[in-house]
């Protein structure tokens, strides 16, 4: 009994780190990649863009596959306050988030800084992250979009 | 099957929590005060003579603090306020008393090309504003990039300036090329220029102010109170986070040799050692995301005097970490969950300070 139960907890350890969930999340991103790009090749270069931006800005604290850290980070994978708020969403990432926020049914009252990024990768990494891990956009953000939202 | 349902439930908890969290012990043995309220990010501050403080807000504010008053200093250069990118290390000169010079290193975006990188600049305080400044040191080519502009600055006895530049997110072409910038440790007289006997003085090419190369993302920097060697720590990618002892003309390897893995997961290197290349002292993984660092050499905390503190970003605590014979034999989390530690010193009155982002700065007051 005894060893079974050691076998189960490193069995689980060893899940819970374990890469075929990454996999998955990759080719979920290559599908909804797909699905929005056959109707719109800006939307795709955008995106391929947006994707740079987002593993030198973001993906620190929101993790490669976009499911952020439970308490500190919210997730941005399947989020709805990120396809319900988008013009909060642009104002968080253009000069900053502070006060709770409620992601998915949980609440975060963490701080995100002003990233300092140009409207133009403002969009791009919009246009990612709405588009990525399983998340779907079908109106693409503009730079012009961006611009007019103020502080 | 009492027992049973409790030994999964912890199970299935601690399988949640494998991959996030080190294994470091919680400290409670000791309370805070905060001392500085209301501050954002206080990348670095200091003492000055009469006991004030100068802090650095990483949006590029310098804030001088006395008696329980804030006054902005003016004249602090522009930063480029970009990702990890901002007003970053302060430190006074070993004669200030004397001379009355500052030390600032910061990302900017001064010179050719589109983005910044870091720069060092020196500076008198005269009014609550800076005079007097002259840039002593810009890294090119500016980049938009937004990782990895270090930094942290120390003076040794001899009187001689180091200071820290990370890779600035080009790992493949700079930290192990010395005629580039970024990546390394950096050492100039306290004028700026290039002392003699930098180790890479005479190559071709060079960037002569280069004393140490090989390093990622560095800081943290102090000397070592008995031996008075430097000691850096720097962030490794996902895991090897780093402490090493600065030498001339050494190579840290990254990113030949790491103990780390890129964020994806994917593998970076299979090299963890290699001859010509050092050794870190000590390592992280998982990634601790070290910033701050200071020895304890006053007698105010009970079995504390020696220790090496870091400050962990991504845990959120102050890693207390014991020192045995050059090498750490225990950590543990001090100030656990009050917030992503930035910066740590000891002040004039032997207590340890430290800067807490989105909170302020708090001294550890006692050890129970």
């Amino acid at each position: 009994m005894k060893l079974n139960l050691v076998t189960l907890f490193v069995f689980l350890v060893f899940v819970s780190c374990n890469s075929s969930e990454k996999k998955k999340d990759i080719s979920e991103v290559i599908l909804s990649a797909e699905n929005n790009s056959l109707q719109n090749p800006k939307l795709t270069e955008s995106m391929k863009r947006g994707k740079s931006i987002y593993a030198d800005f973001c993906m620190s604290c929101h993790l490669p596959n976009g499911k952020g850290v439970p308490k500190a980070f919210p997730p941005l994978a399947k989020s709805d306050y990120l396809m319900a708020n988008r013009e909060e969403s642009i104002k968080s990432i253009k000069y900053g988030q502070s006060g709770e926020i409620t992601v998915n049914g949980v609440k975060y009252n963490g701080v995100m800084a002003a990233l300092g990024l140009e409207d133009e990768e403002v969009a791009d990494v919009m246009n990612y992250i709405m588009n990525s891990w399983g998340n779907s956009n079908d109106k693409l953000i503009s730079v012009e979009e961006i611009s007019k939202i103020k502080e | 099957m009492k027992l049973i349902r409790h030994s999964v439930f912890i199970i299935g908890f601690l399988s949640v929590f494998a991959c996030a969290q080190d294994k470091n012990p919680t400290n409670k043995q000791h309370s805070f005060e905060l001392i500085v309220s209301d501050l954002s990010n206080p990348w670095a501050f200091l003492f000055l003579p009469d006991g004030s403080m100068l802090i650095n807000e990483k949006r590029g504010a310098i804030i001088h603090f006395k008696n329980e008053i804030k006054t902005l200093i003016t004249g602090v250069p522009e930063v480029y306020n970009r990702g990890q990118g901002g007003l970053l290390d302060i430190k006074l000169h070993p004669d200030y008393a004397n001379n009355g010079w500052i030390y600032l290193t910061y990302a900017s975006s001064e010179g050719e090309g589109k983005g910044g990188h870091t720069a060092l600049m020196r500076a008198k305080l005269e009014n609550n504003t800076l005079i007097e400044k002259q840039v002593l040191y810009k890294a090119t080519p500016n980049t938009t990039k937004g990782q990895h502009f270090g930094s942290r600055i120390v003076f040794d006895d001899k009187g001689y300036l180091y200071f820290t530049i990370g890779e600035r997110g080009n790992r493949d072409e700079n930290p192990q090329d010395i005629t580039r910038d970024g990546g390394k440790v950096y050492r100039l007289n306290d004028d700026g220029s290039v002392p003699d006997d930098n180790p890479f003085v005479g190559r071709d090419n060079a960037k002569t102010a280069i004393y140490s190369y090989g390093h990622r993302n560095p800081q943290g920097m102090v000397i070592h109170p008995d031996t008075r060697e430097i000691w850096t720590h720097e962030h490794g990618p996902k895991g090897g986070d780093e402490i090493n002892i600065i030498k001339s003309g050494k190579n840290y390897g990254w990113p030949i040799i790491t103990y780390g893995i890129n964020y994806i997961g994917t593998k970076i290197t299979d090299e963890t050692a290699r001859s010509g290349m050092e050794q870190p002292l000590h390592y992280w993984t998982p990634s601790i995301a070290p910033s701050g660092m200071e020895f304890i050499s006053s007698n105010k905390y009970k079995g504390w005097k020696g220790n090496l503190l870091v400050g962990s970003l991504k845990f959120q605590y102050l890693d207390n970490c014991y020192i045995k014979d050059g090498k750490v034999v225990k950590e543990e989390r001090l100030l656990d969950g009050l917030g992503r530690v930035r910066s740590v010193n000891q002040g004039p009155d032997g207590y340890i300070y430290v800067g807490i982002e989105n909170l302020g700065i708090v001294k550890i007051t006692k050890t129970k």
